[in-house]
């Protein structure tokens, strides 16, 4: 304990080095933090937003309908199926999708789509699409249609106008449906805007004179930590001819940005760390070349070294913690502020919607983080004062006590 | 001058250790600056590559109004002169004549829409290298009669090479085209969406089909130095006819653009938050610097050494810190950054899978851009600059008794 204020006071006896280098510790922290903030706060939402847009957690298809998407490859006997797979308690909700390519045309333009046929008030606990309409209402009546906004401003169509769509049923036959536009939808990506549209499966029946083939079943999950379990879980109980596959399979490029973002965010702070060594030791280095005297009287009078080597770093991991504290702090704050009123780019809107990244970010720093910045701060501060308190406790008494300051 | 110089550079040599650690701090922060920006700045470089060869060229000659409608209504006749005004231009590589459609594709009872592509098959080879993408059969010729068409449409056509297709859509001025098509060869895109749909067919033919005489759509241009994309734009804007209309790549796909700069945003954040805290640690070193020279100071003025010429000395020493840092970040970093801008580092496993699902090869390329190496110079430039404040307006306070006299040179 002795020891520690002995550093403390060590600490404040060149005020301007030390508030200099606590100073370049806060700002480099709190900035560093602010960033992290803003690169998971991005990542997480890029993420939750594309699982909650169009993958949901969990989906099912034949295994060929994977490869070729073609109309006649839907899943048979679906009443079984959902019996089966009711007896997992991790599943939420679940929904059918019926997926048909084809063209939607406006008297200007025809451009293709994907077709989903959905249960309106199945989806709507599923994915999002219901809370994304900006425009008109979600699908309400008999032949109705919600597409992307964008995808209307391509076909120049608006809200309550007819919309064809054509594609080829089971025999063949290309089917010519006019749908009245209920609503227009947009997410936070452009591409999925522009090449879906979704109408009710039971419009679809009745264009096909049965009932509609389903292609794919969503399922949400309550415990996200859970998934590849459940998901292994329904596999074993499903026959072999469809596939269980979760969004990291469905959206591979999803997942490693997931598994990255945490992996580059430390490598970023500990890069900030690292660029702060170098001015953590000059100051240190400094430090203990002001006190070679001092440090002779101490050994004289009977420190032993192994307590002089403790209270250099001592002084270097408390110098370093009151930066960091501070650091951490207004790094909190600032991300905190942000996170409750959110960061608007809407100048930058197209860039992002083209990774589907939202215009609107909110930063967000894992509790883990502040964890491991604390670690990584003691641990840099160590490393600083190594050389100098190596050099300290080489010194000679006799010789120190000589030295002329 | 040559004495301040080496006035200055006594100064630093006299705490080595502590001038070292300054200097290799700034060595860091280039090192790392240089390689960041560099990775940056080579990716997107690859990035629009690989996007304009594909498809759109880095500058597309259409009609006004064609990018919007895609019709035929805004079709051009390419007259010998119009080719020549293109071709007599430095800097262009590739002119890539096309007719850009859409229009029904069938097979016994599947039909699919898709577009459908005029080609000179020599050009369009040459910018998007189609040639490679050829799975089965053979690739088109000036004389050939019949089309490629994309693996995963003719999958779901069910056809292969040597089968008929028929092509259903409009012509020019609403004319019915339809015509019957032999397979000549199956097209491999990596990209789903561009696998999913595509159909070539020679200029001529396409021209006969949809009646356009001799009339195309667009004119994709590749260029070999980006950088001048806008000054070749001018350039054939002046010359060709006020109907006509020159569409750069970053017009054609603000997606990429706008990616681009939150990107370069989001890097030159970075590197701002490591330069101000490598700032602060050269800053340090020069507050330290000087403030164990206050006798010196003091004596320097009492003896009669004008105030200026000590400015001078101080602010030698803080862009000397600074640049020795720089200099030698930039001598080590060069050859390795030289190194990877010829041995582009493959990518390998999963990630190499997203990468070609995006249509690009699985590489990481460098980028050895001058302006990477210019601004990290000048931010280090203005490093030294910012530090060499404190000591000139220490010095401009400083009160020779008091500071001869140990009493710190303020009061």
């Amino acid at each position: 304990m002795i020891m520690f204020s002995l550093a403390w006071k060590n600490i404040w006896r060149n005020k301007r080095r030390s508030i200099i280098i606590i100073f370049a510790t806060t700002i480099g922290l709190s900035c560093g933090l602010f960033s992290v903030g803003l690169m998971t706060g991005m990542y997480d939402s890029l993420i939750d937003y594309a699982i909650n847009r169009e993958y949901a957690h969990i989906q099912i298809h034949t295994k060929d309908f994977k490869r070729d998407e073609l109309f006649n490859q839907s899943i048979n006997d679906i009443n079984n199926i959902i019996k089966k797979i009711s007896s997992i308690s991790n599943i939420q909700n679940y929904s059918f999708h019926t997926i048909i390519e084809g063209l939607a045309s406006s008297s200007t333009n025809s451009l293709g789509v994907k077709i989903i046929g959905i249960n309106p008030l199945q989806e709507r606990n599923v994915t999002g699409i219901s809370k994304s309409i900006v425009e008109g209402n979600y699908l309400d009546k008999k032949n109705t249609v919600i597409i992307g906004k964008k995808l209307a401003e391509k076909l120049k169509l608006k809200i309550n106008s007819k919309i064809v769509l054509s594609f080829t049923g089971a025999d063949g036959n290309i089917i010519y449906a006019a749908f009245r536009i209920s609503g227009l939808f947009n997410t936070e990506a452009t591409n999925f805007d522009i090449s879906n549209v979704f109408v009710n499966n039971e419009d679809i029946s009745n264009l096909l004179n049965t009932t509609s083939p389903i292609h794919e079943i969503l399922i949400k999950i309550n415990n996200t930590d859970e998934i590849d379990k459940t998901k292994n879980e329904i596999q074993k109980i499903l026959p072999d001819n469809l596939l269980v596959e979760s969004w990291k399979e469905l959206a591979p490029d999803l997942k490693i940005t997931a598994e990255s973002t945490d992996l580059i965010n430390t490598i970023f702070l500990g890069l900030i760390l690292f660029a702060l060594l170098f001015g953590l030791v000059n100051t240190l280095l400094m430090s203990v070349l002001d006190r070679i005297k001092d440090f002779g009287v101490l050994l004289a009078i009977g420190l032993s070294r192994s307590r002089l080597f403790l209270m250099i770093i001592l002084e270097s991991v408390s110098l370093s913690f009151i930066g960091g504290f501070f650091g951490i702090i207004i790094g909190y704050i600032v991300t905190q502020y942000f996170n409750s009123r959110g960061i608007n780019l809407h100048s930058f809107s197209e860039g992002l919607s083209s990774y589907g990244i939202p215009s609107v970010l909110y930063p967000n720093i894992r509790i883990a983080t502040y964890f491991i910045l604390t670690i990584m701060i003691i641990f840099t501060s160590i490393i600083a004062a190594l050389y100098p308190a190596l050099k300290a406790i080489r010194l000679k008494p006799v010789d120190a006590i000589r030295t002329i300051a | 001058m040559k004495y301040y110089i080496s006035f200055a550079w006594r100064n630093i040599w006299r705490n080595k250790k502590r001038s070292i650690l300054a200097t290799s701090s700034i060595f860091f922060a280039v090192f790392l600056a240089l390689i960041m920006r560099s990775l940056q700045f080579g990716q997107y470089d690859y990035m629009v590559n690989s996007t304009v060869s594909m498809y759109t060229g880095y500058l597309q000659l259409q009609t006004k109004g064609f990018w919007d409608n895609h019709s035929f209504d805004e079709s051009f006749e390419l007259t010998d002169t119009l080719y020549r005004k293109i071709k007599n231009n430095a800097g262009i590589t590739t002119i890539n004549p096309r007719i850009e459609t859409a229009a029904l594709i069938s097979h016994a009872t599947e039909t699919r829409i898709s577009p459908v592509i005029g080609i000179d098959p020599y050009s369009e080879d040459k910018m998007t290298g189609l040639k490679k993408r050829l799975s089965k059969g053979n690739y088109l010729t000036e004389e050939s009669k019949g089309i490629l068409i994309a693996e995963g449409l003719a999958d779901r056509l069910n056809v292969d090479v040597g089968d008929s297709i028929v092509i259903f859509g409009q012509g020019y001025q609403g004319v019915i085209a339809a015509q019957v098509f032999q397979i000549e060869g199956i097209i491999k895109y990596p990209i789903p969406k561009m696998n999913n749909a595509f159909v070539y067919m020679t200029i001529k033919n396409a021209q006969e089909l949809f009646n356009l005489s001799n009339r195309i759509t667009s004119i994709p241009i590749m260029i070999n130095n980006p950088s001048k994309l806008y000054e070749l734009r001018n350039e054939l804007s002046s010359k060709i006819d006020t109907n006509l209309v020159i569409m750069t790549w970053e017009e054609m796909s603000p997606e990429i653009v706008q990616a681009i700069a939150v990107d370069n945003a989001s890097g030159f954040i970075m590197l701002l938050i490591l330069y101000i805290v490598i700032g602060f640690g050269v800053f340090g070193t020069i507050v330290m610097m000087t403030l164990e020279r206050t006798r010196e100071f003091g004596l320097l003025i009492a003896f009669g050494m004008e105030r200026d010429k000590i400015y001078l000395v101080t602010t030698i020493e803080s862009i000397m810190i600074s640049f020795f840092g720089a200099l030698l970040g930039l001598i080590i970093t060069f050859p390795i950054l030289l190194y990877f801008y010829y041995h582009p580092i493959p990518v390998k496993g999963e990630l190499a899978d997203i990468y070609l699902s995006y249509g690009m090869e699985p590489i990481i390329p460098f980028s050895i851009d001058p302006s990477i190496f210019i601004s990290q110079m000048l931010i280090v430039f203005i490093i030294g600059l910012l530090t060499s404040i404190y000591p000139i307006s220490f010095i401009r306070k400083i009160k020779p008794v008091s500071a001869l006299q140990g009493r710190g040179g303020m009061k």
